[in-house]
This record gives structure tokens, C-alpha cells and sequence, in this order.
């Protein structure tokens, strides 16, 4: 069956941007695959690389002066290009969800104009039948009153609403991987609570596989099948997001699990080592300075990522703290 | 009520929006909307809300950081709401504030050792002891010796707040506001932090208002939490009461759109569908009314009020006062 082939494989990705003359990788040969239909969550601290990641899946990384993006990205069995593309928008078929809805929209154009642009360009349709469109668009992301919403400049929306209104402007492509960078992260719980409703109905509906960026732990375990754990630029953990909770194998996972505090626990929180503050790259495996279970080999090399159950990678000399 | 460190009785505070170049008709805004509650010594409260309701702006004036329009604010049986500037000097030593953004909060051009030596200057600490205070307090928070002579920009997000929280302790406060104070940090350093906090409550006796809108980070670090919604106090109760049995249809709302990191428990979530946009309090009634599930005929003609419900769990909801 088709079903085997992956949606997406991405094969030894290097982003580096240039900083005062040397290079600095935000992604480091980082190698992942992720299923048709599947809610894949990405999760680390900042600086992780979780953004840089995912810009260059979208293709909002170009090769320039500044920055490299190295690496293979197929996309249903088909190479997607690293280079910059003109023509990408029209025919593009990952969208995106941005951090700051605010931000994210166009401040001097209507919201219902910016999303009839859509299906204007990608679909070359009239203006009257992309309006019907993006007014159905609309009320499929529950806003009850489209025809008077539609009209409105963003800075007459309330945060949650752009959020909203950035969902319709993804979904009018009808992609076939939508990207949500901490979609939720400027909103508040109630709200958050909402926006995560909204995206797990139409996840129902079409079955559009989402890649949810997050670093709230609360979210991936609500919403997400699988989980990858990004640490300096490289999946160190990835499974189950089952498998994961019940049984980290990295320490780092671990150490992120025992740092959160739960609602209805009052247990004293296990405050893992802070990151290191530096951009050098470490010899051995980069968690090597903070880690609880270090061993000689660990300053030395780098752990390749292994199977170690199941469906469940992990980075590590030693995993599940196996002495 | 001898045990209350801080008092606050019907606190408001209105803000005057002047829309245009003529001053047209002013819209105000009552940011906090009459709330009356008190913190004992020793113990953590914490407030809660979504962004908006006014937790920032109580938490400012608290410190008298912001006057407030009307109400006032007792510390030790002391009303600090009738004190002049002056008289307030001597007083401030003893309420502190932590600021969300360790970046914004520090001076860039202060080396660490400037920054924790100002509140001393300014309240002419014995000069011979200075730097021997200084020192001490880089102890507590654990910052490294060495540091001394390293400006803001030189630390990290979880350093800097540990230096502002040095600040903060630089006086041998009684009381500290902490509003927001590890949200812009990683869950990692957040965990530090939050310990660091607990662990220095414990050592000087601090009492602190904790002002967040995680509620998993409230309900770990405080013993007794208040509910805000667009100005008001609409619960009060001590952690585990709220969290095991919250009554204000708002704080319900609340307790279930926390995504839980366990994924064996069901996100509670909304199986009511919250409509979108801006929901105005009416006039007359209840500031949730538009929002709420439960609403009664009376929620759109009286304002409830906060009044106990069982032992130190209080609740403004006209379901619990008929």
C-alpha cells in the first residue's frame, strides 16, 4: 500500500546563518519523517531550532549571503527545493501558522481581502467566488458572523480572532501539511483552549497532517500523536507521545517532564541544569555538560539516533538512565 | 485578621483613555473594578486572570508604583494609600516588586554590582557593610562571585532574573510582588526559578503576591489564589480547594482549558463552545454574564458579590448568594 511512504522525509538539514564572520548552525543534520495524518509536535527550549526548522520545511529559508540550507527535503515522494523560488506561492503546499497573529497579517488590507488573495492567486479565481469562499472559510473556523468580520482591519480583531483568521488563510490553499509555530503561544488559556479545539476538529474533517511547534508539554501530550524533543539544533527523542511521557529515554526529555508543574500536583519540581550559553559547537553529544548520567564517551562523541523500542528514538549512550 | 500583612479594601483604579488631537469625550477605563482581599504573613497569594483583568495593575499598587483612584491598601495596620512620597520612603524597603522582563527591568548600563548596590544607596545602607550585602545576596540567588563586574547583557534569561530577584531582596523585604515573574523564561530555568523563590520564602520569611496567568505555575507556588475577570475578584480559596472544587462558572472554565502535560488525562476542554470576541460586561450585572453557561435572570440586573461560601473559599456568583 501507499500508506508506507511517508508524507515527509527530511534527510540531513543544516541551516546555518552567518554571524561576525563564522558560521553558526541553528539546525544541525537533523533527519525526520513524519506519516500521512499525523499531528507531529516539536518541542524544546528556545534556541533549540524548532523555528529554523520548520521555515526551511516551508520554504521561507533561502540560500543567501547570510545563510545555508543544506539537505534533502521530499515532500510525497518529491524533492522539495532549498532554493528560492518565485513561483513557490502559487504552487506551495505546506502552510503556515504564525506565533503573533498580529503581527503576521497585513495591517493595511482587510482580513477577508487577505484571505480571497488566496484563492485569487492560487486558483485564479473571480473575485466574487473567492469572497463566497473565504466568507464559507470563515465560518468553518467558528466565527459566527463572517459577513461583518470579513470587512474588518486586523487591528480591529481581538488576538484569538486573528488567529482565526491566519487558520482560514492556511486552509484556503488546502495544503497538505499544515505548520503551526506556537499558534497559541500569544493567546490566553481560554482562548488557547479554543484555537486547539478549532485545529483539532478540522484535523478530524480534512485529515491535513499538522507539525505543531510548541515548547508547552501540555499541549503535546492533549494534542499531538507523536513527539519529537529538539535540543541544539537535533532530535534527540522521538516516538509515541504515549511512550514518551510513560517512559523518557533522554534525560534531557526526563529532566524537561520533571520541570513542569502539573495542575493538582504540589511535588517539588527536579530544576534541570540551564543551557549552555554559547553558539561553539561541543565535542561529544551536546547535552554532555548538563547531563545527570554522563558517562566518559559522551565528551567524545556524538550518539547517533536509535531505535531503541519500538517506534521510539532516542539520541543517547544511555538510555532510560540504563547504567 | 492580625495575621494579614497587606489589606486591601474596595481597590479601584480607572484609566482615562483620550482618544484624538481635542480632548473629545473620555472613555475610562476601570481596569480594577473594587476588589477587597488580604495576605497573611509568610504565605504566597496568588492571582490569576487572562490578559487584561486587571492582575498587574493591583499588583502595581500594592508597591504604589500607580495610585490608585479609589480604595485603600493597608500593610501592617499602616494605611499606605494616605502617605505622601516622602512618608512612603521608610516603607518601601519593605515591598518589592519583580518584573516580567529581566531584560527590560535592569539598567544596561549597570554592572551587577551597581544594580544591587542602588536600593542600598538610596536607603543609605551603612557604607562599610555594602559590599558584604552584596555579596550576600549574589548567595542567595546563586549568582557566582565572580560576576561582580559583568553588565545585563552578559547573563542569560534565567540569570538576569535572579539578579532582579536579588534586587528585590537587596532591602530585607516583607513583601514582594513577583508579576509574571518566570513566564519568559524556559521550563527549565522556570522550575529554578520558581524553587528559588519557595526556597528563599522560606529562609526570610517573605510573603509574596504572585501574579501569573499560568495556572499551573500559580497553583504549584502559592497557598491561597484569586480569580480576576475583567477587574474584579470573582474567587477566592486556598490551592487545593480550587483546583478540586472551583465554583465561579469562570474559574471552571479556566481549570479546563489548561492543556495537561499527561496524556492518560483527557483534555476537559471546552465541550461548550465559547463564542468568540469581545464580551462588554453589562452595566448593571454580573462582568461575566455574557460569557456564562450557568447565567441566571438576576446575573444581568445585580453585581454579586464576594461572599464565603465554606471555609476560606469565597465566591462572587449570584448561583451561590441567592
Amino acid at each position: 500500500m501507499e500508506k508506507n511512504q511517508p508524507l515527509l522525509t527530511v534527510s540531513n538539514l543544516t541551516v546555518s546563518f552567518k554571524n561576525k564572520g563564522r558560521n553558526v548552525n541553528a539546525v544541525n543534520n537533523l533527519s525526520l519523517s513524519m506519516e500521512k495524518g499525523e499531528v507531529l509536535g516539536l518541542a524544546g527550549e528556545s534556541g533549540s531550532g524548532k523555528t529554523v526548522t520548520a521555515m526551511a520545511l516551508a520554504g521561507l529559508l533561502a540560500d543567501s549571503k547570510h545563510t545555508s540550507v543544506k539537505g534533502d527535503i521530499f515532500f510525497n515522494g518529491t524533492p522539495l527545493p532549498t532554493i528560492p523560488n518565485t513561483n513557490r506561492f502559487k504552487s506551495q503546499r505546506i502552510s503556515m501558522i504564525f506565533q503573533d497573529p498580529l503581527q503576521s497579517l497585513n495591517p493595511a488590507f482587510t482580513v477577508g481581502r487577505q484571505i480571497q488573495e488566496v484563492f485569487m492567486v492560487r486558483k485564479k479565481m473571480t473575485k466574487r467566488r473567492a469572497r463566497a469562499l473565504s466568507l464559507d472559510l470563515l465560518r468553518q473556523v467558528k466565527i459566527s458572523s463572517p459577513e461583518s468580520v470579513a470587512p474588518q482591519y486586523p487591528h480591529q480583531l481581538s488576538g484569538g480572532m486573528c488567529q482565526r483568521i491566519m487558520i482560514a488563510i492556511a486552509l484556503a490553499g488546502e495544503p497538505e501539511l499544515l505548520i503551526a509555530d506556537e499558534p497559541t503561544t500569544a493567546l490566553d488559556v481560554t482562548i488557547q483552549a479554543q484555537i486547539l479545539q478549532l485545529l483539532r476538529q478540522l484535523h478530524h474533517t480534512t485529515k491535513t497532517p499538522i507539525l505543531l511547534i510548541t515548547h508547552d508539554l501540555g499541549i503535546i501530550a492533549q494534542f499531538c500523536h507523536s513527539l519529537a524533543i529538539m535540543l541544539e539544533g537535533n532530535i534527540i527523542e522521538k516516538g509515541r507521545v504515549k511512550d514518551i511521557f510513560a517512559g523518557p529515554l533522554h534525560p534531557y526529555t526526563r529532566g524537561l517532564l520533571d520541570s513542569i508543574p502539573i495542575l493538582g500536583r504540589k511535588d517539588r519540581l527536579k530544576a534541570m541544569a540551564p543551557p549552555r550559553h554559547s553558539v561553539n559547537p561541543v565535542r561529544g553529544c551536546s547535552f554532555h555538560g548538563r547531563c545527570p548520567r554522563k558517562k566518559k564517551i559522551c565528551e567524545v562523541k556524538q550518539p547517533e539516533l536509535r531505535e531503541q523500542e519500538p517506534g521510539h528514538f532516542v539520541r543517547c549512550f544511555t538510555p532510560g538512565g540504563l547504567s | 485578621m492580625n495575621n494579614a500583612l497587606i489589606t486591601i479594601q474596595s481597590l479601584e483604579k480607572e484609566f482615562v483613555v483620550r482618544r484624538g488631537f481635542f480632548p473629545r469625550p473620555k472613555k475610562i477605563i476601570r481596569a480594577v473594578d473594587g476588589i477587597d482581599f488580604s495576605i497573611n504573613t509568610g504565605e504566597t497569594f496568588g492571582l490569576v486572570g487572562e490578559s487584561g483583568c486587571g492582575k498587574s495593575t493591583t499588583g502595581r499598587m500594592l508597591v504604589r508604583l500607580m495610585p490608585p483612584t479609589s480604595g485603600k491598601i493597608y500593610y501592617q495596620g499602616e494605611e499606605l494609600t494616605a502617605k505622601t512620597e516622602k512618608q512612603m520612603l521608610p516603607l518601601r524597603r519593605n515591598l518589592q516588586m519583580i518584573f516580567q522582563n529581566p531584560h527590560g527591568s535592569l539598567n544596561p548600563r549597570m554592572s551587577l554590582e551597581q544594580i544591587l548596590e542602588e536600593p542600598l544607596k538610596i536607603h543609605r545602607y551603612p557604607f562599610s557593610n555594602r559590599a558584604k550585602r552584596i555579596r550576600e545576596l549574589m548567595d542567595y540567588v546563586g549568582l557566582s562571585q565572580t560576576s561582580m563586574d559583568r553588565y545585563p547583557a552578559e547573563f542569560s534569561g534565567g540569570q538576569r532574573q535572579r539578579i532582579a530577584i536579588a534586587r528585590a531582596l537587596a532591602l530585607d523585604p516583607k513583601f514582594i510582588v513577583a508579576d509574571e515573574a518566570v513566564s519568559a523564561l524556559d521550563v527549565s530555568i522556570q522550575a529554578q526559578i520558581l524553587n528559588l523563590l519557595m526556597d528563599l520564602q522560606k529562609e526570610l520569611g517573605l510573603t509574596y503576591l504572585f501574579i501569573s496567568h499560568d495556572l499551573g505555575v500559580v497553583n504549584y507556588i502559592s497557598d491561597r489564589i484569586g480569580v480576576m475577570y475583567l477587574g474584579k475578584l470573582v474567587e477566592v480559596a486556598d490551592c487545593n480547594t480550587l483546583y478540586r472544587r472551583p465554583l465561579h462558572p469562570y474559574t471552571k472554565i479556566l481549570l479546563a482549558s489548561v492543556p495537561v502535560a499527561d496524556p492518560n488525562q483527557t483534555f476537559k476542554a471546552m465541550a461548550w463552545d465559547t463564542p468568540e470576541g469581545d464580551f462588554p460586561a453589562p452595566p448593571a450585572g454580573c462582568s461575566f454574564y455574557n460569557r456564562c453557561r450557568e447565567r441566571l435572570d438576576i446575573c444581568s440586573r445585580q453585581k454579586p458579590s464576594l461572599k464565603e461560601q465554606a471555609q476560606g473559599q469565597s465566591v462572587a456568583c449570584h448561583l451561590f448568594n441567592p
